[in-house]
């Protein structure tokens, strides 16, 4: 059996604050295989990014990691000093952020940051300009030795979104974390960006974890989706299992709504309520409030259940269907 | 200028609107002398009819939201004229209100909903003592918040039910004219439909004209009426939104409404954008990225000519000697 790229197993985030421990994710486990997209979708506070930033060591001072293993390559990284870590972010681990422009320091042109770049991480490159101008070719930006000159403030959103996929596609890491890449960008941007990242996927055969809220965009991008909601994973499966027959009500209203978006309808049909913030039972179902087919089973806890040929749903309705069958 | 033209009496017009912008307004670039003046819009024409929703739609920086800060005199106008029912603005009656992106920095935090709600009513003589209670909660429960709402602060509603909040804060003055900038891009994935739903029965109940801007085509296609597409300052094509997303007749909406179709690999190319600042401005501004550009189109942005049923483009390529 071959050692999966990504594997994560119970991974919980908790969050000290003043009024006490407030746990922002549990329960996360997942596996992502090589040269794969995991699509992880949720509203804000669900969960995903503080996931994803727990992965890479980057969660904030106030934020806490637990989990039974974060297995990077075989390797667990889930306890690795800080000077180790150093080594394997930007080489190995890299990350995209929804605004570029905080991606890079504005008082260095996008050149200084190759050289950054090549300097931490010098394996594998000859000739640092040569290939910062290379990496620029390919997400097409015509004028490489002029870009390199520029400072960011003088490239639009997408040149800049652009050049910090040269940036990393010059790293050539082996795991992408994208979280909200193209929200701030344009349609015409947007679409271009998810062009350049199937390019980046087959040209470094790089894996990512696609971290987004538009079903449309996960369905296009991803083999596998995870769908949040309130800290947990409430399904996972197949990016076509889950978008042609979703099982969770959460995501079935998620799924619903994007069709209806995408078709020609009058009234939209609305997930009533909100996720609201705060401290989520544990010993109930916490999507319950606003479910349309609630039941008392609900005010239980629900388990993430294995579902064969789908994946894997948090919810008794999945559960009931599959211990009749 | 050729205006493109509602199907019914245009409630709102924009006639000739220019709204002008500075480059380089700083102290420095003053002092050498680089200051640019250009066109954020530029000579817009566009009629909006009792009850309806229009939808302008563009990339940042098409000068979308600034045409409607324009109508509420949030910015100077260098050009033009906008009138409400033929007449000039009277910006101080509550006729035109707006709706922002964020709802939460939109509202006072330390004022409640019903303080936020109470400030309009007064001011505009809407409701007295007696009634300002029932005027409030009419309100919240016109925008399904409901009165258990009233004494909530900002920080203690969640997105939908903030921008619920400002919704209602809008309608206080019963205008006639809604505008709603981006007015769900920041909400949850769950509760947009929530909102947009409720814009569309409040359009429905009070006869309400919405202009909604935004920049997503599946929100735009759903909600409105009708489309009015910009590219920097221009306003290229306006249509009804069945007839425009069926048949898009300007390249640019043809190309933009191309994303929506997820088999189509898009090869966009950024290359030849239009700069405001350095390139020709007499030009069409889509000049440098269009596929079916003609010399012509490198010598003055060309005029809005009729396409179709209330529908009018921007293009050469509809002159009235090919059509």
């Amino acid at each position: 059996m071959t050692v999966p790229l990504l594997d994560v197993k119970n991974l919980n985030v908790t969050f000290q604050m003043a009024s006490g421990d407030l746990p922002v994710s549990s329960d996360v486990s997942f596996t992502l295989e090589h040269g794969k997209v995991l699509g992880l979708i949720g509203e804000s506070g669900s969960g995903k990014t503080v996931t994803s930033k727990a992965i890479l060591g980057l969660l904030p001072s106030v934020g806490t990691a637990k989990s039974d293993f974060i297995r990077y390559k075989g390797r667990d990284i889930s306890d690795l000093p800080p000077h180790e870590f150093d080594k394997l972010r930007g080489a190995d681990l890299a990350m995209i952020f929804q605004d570029p422009v905080g991606s890079f320091n504005p008082v260095k042109t996008i050149g200084w940051h190759f050289r950054a770049a090549g300097r931490v991480h010098p394996e594998g490159h000859g000739d640092i300009a040569a290939d910062a101008a290379e990496a620029l070719r390919k997400v097409d930006i015509a004028d490489p030795k002029t870009a390199l000159k520029k400072f960011p403030h003088q490239l639009s959103g997408g040149m800049l979104q652009r050049c910090l996929i040269a940036l990393i596609m010059f790293s050539r890491p082996s795991l992408i974390v994208a979280d909200e890449p193209t929200t701030n960008l344009d349609n015409l941007v947007e679409r271009q960006i998810i062009t350049l990242f199937d390019k980046l996927r087959r040209d470094i055969d790089a894996s990512f974890i696609f971290i987004t809220h538009d079903m449309t965009i996960a369905e296009q991008i991803s083999d596998d989706i995870i769908v949040m909601y309130a800290g947990q994973i409430v399904e996972h499966g197949s990016a076509k299992a889950l978008m042609h027959a979703p099982r969770h009500p959460y995501t079935q209203g998620l799924v619903k709504t994007a069709r209806e978006l995408e078709g020609d309808v009058d009234t939209l049909t609305e997930i009533s309520g909100e996720v609201g913030t705060g401290h989520w039972p544990d010993n109930k179902c916490r999507f319950a409030p606003r479910c349309p087919h609630y039941q008392a089973a609900c005010d239980h806890a629900v388990p993430l259940h294995p579902v064969a040929g789908h994946g894997a749903v948090r919810c008794v309705m999945a559960t009931d269907k599959e211990a009749t069958r | 200028m050729t205006i493109a033209a509602a199907p019914k009496t245009p409630l709102l017009a924009f006639e000739d609107v220019v709204v002008s912008f500075t480059a380089g307004a700083g102290l420095i670039s003053q002092l050498r002398g680089r200051t640019t003046q250009f066109n954020a819009v530029d000579h817009v024409s566009l009629d909006v009819a009792q009850g309806e929703i229009l939808g302008v739609v563009g990339e940042s920086g098409s000068g979308k939201t600034t045409i409607c800060k324009a109508a509420l005199g949030l910015h100077q106008m260098a050009g033009g004229s906008v009138t409400l029912n033929g007449k000039a603005l009277d910006l101080s009656s509550g006729a035109m209100q707006m709706v922002f992106q964020d709802p939460l920095s939109s509202l006072n935090p330390r004022q409640t909903v019903a303080q936020a709600l109470r400030v309009p009513l007064r001011l505009h003589g809407l409701a007295g003592k007696a009634d300002m209670d029932a005027a409030i909660d009419a309100l919240l429960v016109d925008v399904g918040l409901g009165a258990q709402f009233r004494n909530r602060f900002p920080h203690e509603l969640s997105g939908g039910q903030l921008q619920r909040a400002a919704i209602a804060r809008a309608l206080a003055t019963q205008p006639r004219v809604l505008f709603a900038d981006e007015a769900v891009s920041k909400l949850d994935v769950s509760v947009r439909a929530q909102i947009l739903n409720l814009l569309k029965r409040l359009r429905d109940t009070h006869n309400l004209t919405i202009i909604f801007v935004t920049h997503d085509l599946h929100v735009a296609r759903f909600l409105c009426d009708r489309i009015a597409i910009m590219y920097f300052g221009k306003l290229l094509e306006v249509g009804p939104t069945r007839d425009v997303y069926a048949n898009p007749r300007h390249p640019y909406t043809q190309e933009l409404l191309g994303t929506l179709d997820k088999d189509r690999v898009t090869q966009v190319s950024t290359r030849d954008i239009y700069n405001p600042l350095t390139d020709d401005r007499r030009a069409c501004r889509y000049l440098g990225r269009c596929p079916r550009a003609m010399d012509v189109c490198s010598q003055v942005h060309p005029d809005h000519r009729p396409t179709g049923q209330s529908h009018s483009t921007a293009c050469y390529l509809y002159d009235e000697s090919h059509t």
